[in-house]
């Protein structure tokens, strides 16, 4: 699995949709900064960080994006018929699988990164105080932003197996995505515990009013949905991708 | 004689329709194995078979003796490549970058190789041309190139020329017979286009509706292919008698007719078949091509 995780670690950092990602990221983790700052009056850093904190909303729209272009790039391998290649020189399916796992895992961590590392650079640039800011609680809540993106990232790659066809896994993904939107904020504005429960598998139900700075109730269960949820995806992206038929 | 493949009542069924119906095969090592079919026949499924990309719905084969069912098959397969209906590159890299995530999937370190590569199928000078910029012919030499990362010793083609110009046929031809001249690679190409393919076949195999109907050698192909004279007569022991006298090659078919091969004086025979009681009914020139023998085969009708 080592040789497929080495090529296709250096055809992704190859690719312009890395760097374009990365960039809209950056964008969008520094651009969080100022949209904020208009509003808020004297502690920006804080009100970032607790309330209505547009970082937060927005992962979940680069998580969004990131998963599509994970598909575009794995997709690729599809349309280009180099998947034969891994193949034909007996290269396993589940290694294939495993390798993209790995590699698109990476990319979201990376993703990631630049997002949160754009905010709180941007954010002490501006000369905002962070003193007001309780870390545990900041890290534990980008830990479990990372697990939802990367949850993602799963979906994006059970599409890929599916629906091999770049355009189609996309649109696929998309719209899956959107017929979410009702349950999200059903379990977002819900007060029982079936709600609450379903709540933990969204980014709006999970961390406290889109809140960096306040502690979420339960982490770990949080946690333990986000993994397990992802680990379901993973099987049946297996399940669908070794019996697929190639052409 | 060594096999590198035998596939042994290989079957694929796709839901009511059947691609390939107990298929057995076997393609001798260092041959170039000329796989014969109308489109549609199943020779694309079978390749896909073998190269895994499918699995069989019933019935297996065996690379170099090693059952597809096997862990390891996966090993054998190493020692494959192939380029199945297109070329499988990445369009928006060069030639050589190709190669080196080809090279990075073996887990070979050393790119040393990869200008002897390009060399070798006339892409040394390609530089920085993406893929997508490439000639049909092009890829298809690029793709052959990236096939042969490895030292694979078992090419499998897909209707190789499809679609390229005549300069684009003689190269891809003269590659094919290069590689398995001096490097000893053998070959399973794909074709219909049956002219082309038998100037490269040692063997033959002829599917038609998922079965083999024939395997044979170029010999034998060549031997039933041949240019002939036909014969009719009233009396085929006294025209071998007679031709036998003249040191002609011959073959007999039933009791009035027989095939020459050969260019007899045709006074001298009537002489010589009349001095024996024997009359020579007709006579015609016949010469069948790879295509009409195929016809025969397979039959000629038309089929949607």
């Amino acid at each position: 699995m080592s040789k497929l995780i080495h090529a296709e670690i250096h055809r992704v950092l190859k690719s312009k949709l890395l760097y374009i990602l990365l960039f809209i990221s950056a964008f969008i983790g520094a651009a969080s900064v100022f949209t904020v700052s208009l509003e808020a009056d004297e502690n920006s850093a804080v009100f970032l960080v607790t309330s209505g904190n547009l970082v937060m909303f927005m992962t979940m729209f680069q998580a969004l994006f990131a998963g599509g272009i994970s598909i575009l790039l794995i997709a690729s391998e599809f349309s280009s018929g180099v998947i034969r290649n891994k193949l034909i020189m007996g290269h396993k399916r589940r290694d294939i699988l495993l390798s993209w796992t790995v590699i698109y895992t990476i990319v979201t961590i990376l993703d990631f990164a630049v997002i949160i590392a754009a905010f709180f650079i941007t954010l002490a640039a501006s000369g905002a105080d962070l003193s007001g800011v309780d870390a545990e609680c900041v890290i534990g809540n980008n830990l479990l932003l990372l697990l939802f993106m990367v949850k993602f990232q799963m979906f994006s790659l059970l599409m890929v197996c599916i629906y091999s066809d770049q355009k189609t896994a996309v649109i696929v993904y998309l719209l899956s995505n959107m017929t979410m939107l009702p349950i999200i904020l059903l379990s977002y504005s819900g007060n029982s515990g079936l709600t609450q429960f379903f709540s933990r598998f969204f980014l709006g139900g999970f961390v406290n009013n889109f809140s960096l700075n306040e502690k979420t109730d339960k982490p770990w269960l949080t946690a333990l949905c986000l993994i397990l949820l992802s680990i379901l995806y993973l099987y049946l992206a297996n399940a669908y991708f070794k019996k697929k038929d190639l052409k | 004689m060594e096999y590198v493949l035998k596939t042994n009542s290989l079957c694929k069924h796709y839901k009511n329709f059947k691609a390939l119906n107990g298929v057995n095969m076997t393609v001798p090592k260092g041959s170039i194995y000329g796989f014969v079919g109308r489109n549609g026949a199943g020779k694309t499924t079978l390749i896909r078979l073998i190269c895994g990309l499918q699995e069989p719905t019933s019935g297996d084969f065996e690379l170099y003796g090693v059952k597809n069912s096997d862990e390891n098959i996966s090993r054998s397969r190493r020692r494959m490549g192939a380029v199945v209906e297109s070329p499988s590159l990445f369009p928006e890299m060069t030639a050589g970058e190709n190669l080196r995530y080809q090279y990075r999937l073996l887990g070979i370190p050393d790119f040393g190789g990869i200008s002897d590569l390009l060399k070798l199928v006339g892409l040394d000078k390609t530089g920085t041309k993406k893929v997508k910029d490439f000639s049909l012919g092009m890829r298809q030499r690029l793709g052959i190139a990236v096939a042969l990362c490895g030292d694979q010793d078992l090419l499998i083609l897909d209707e190789p020329i499809n679609g390229l110009d005549p300069q684009g046929i003689i190269e891809v031809r003269e590659l094919i017979l290069k590689l398995n001249q001096e490097r000893k690679i053998t070959f399973i190409i794909s074709s219909h286009i049956l002219d082309e393919l038998s100037k490269l076949a040692t063997h033959y195999g002829f599917i038609d509706s998922g079965r083999i109907v024939r395997e044979m050698s170029a010999e034998e192909v060549e031997s039933a292919c041949r240019k002939s004279l036909k014969v009719s007569v009233t009396d085929t022991a006294a025209l071998a008698n007679v031709l036998d006298a003249m040191d002609m090659e011959y073959t007999i078919n039933d009791d009035t007719t027989a095939d020459i091969y050969a260019r007899p004086n045709i006074s001298e025979l009537v002489f010589a078949l009349a001095d024996k009681n024997c009359q020579l009914i007709s006579c015609s020139e016949c010469e069948e091509t790879l295509e009409g023998f195929f016809i025969s085969l397979v039959g000629g009708e038309v089929r949607e």
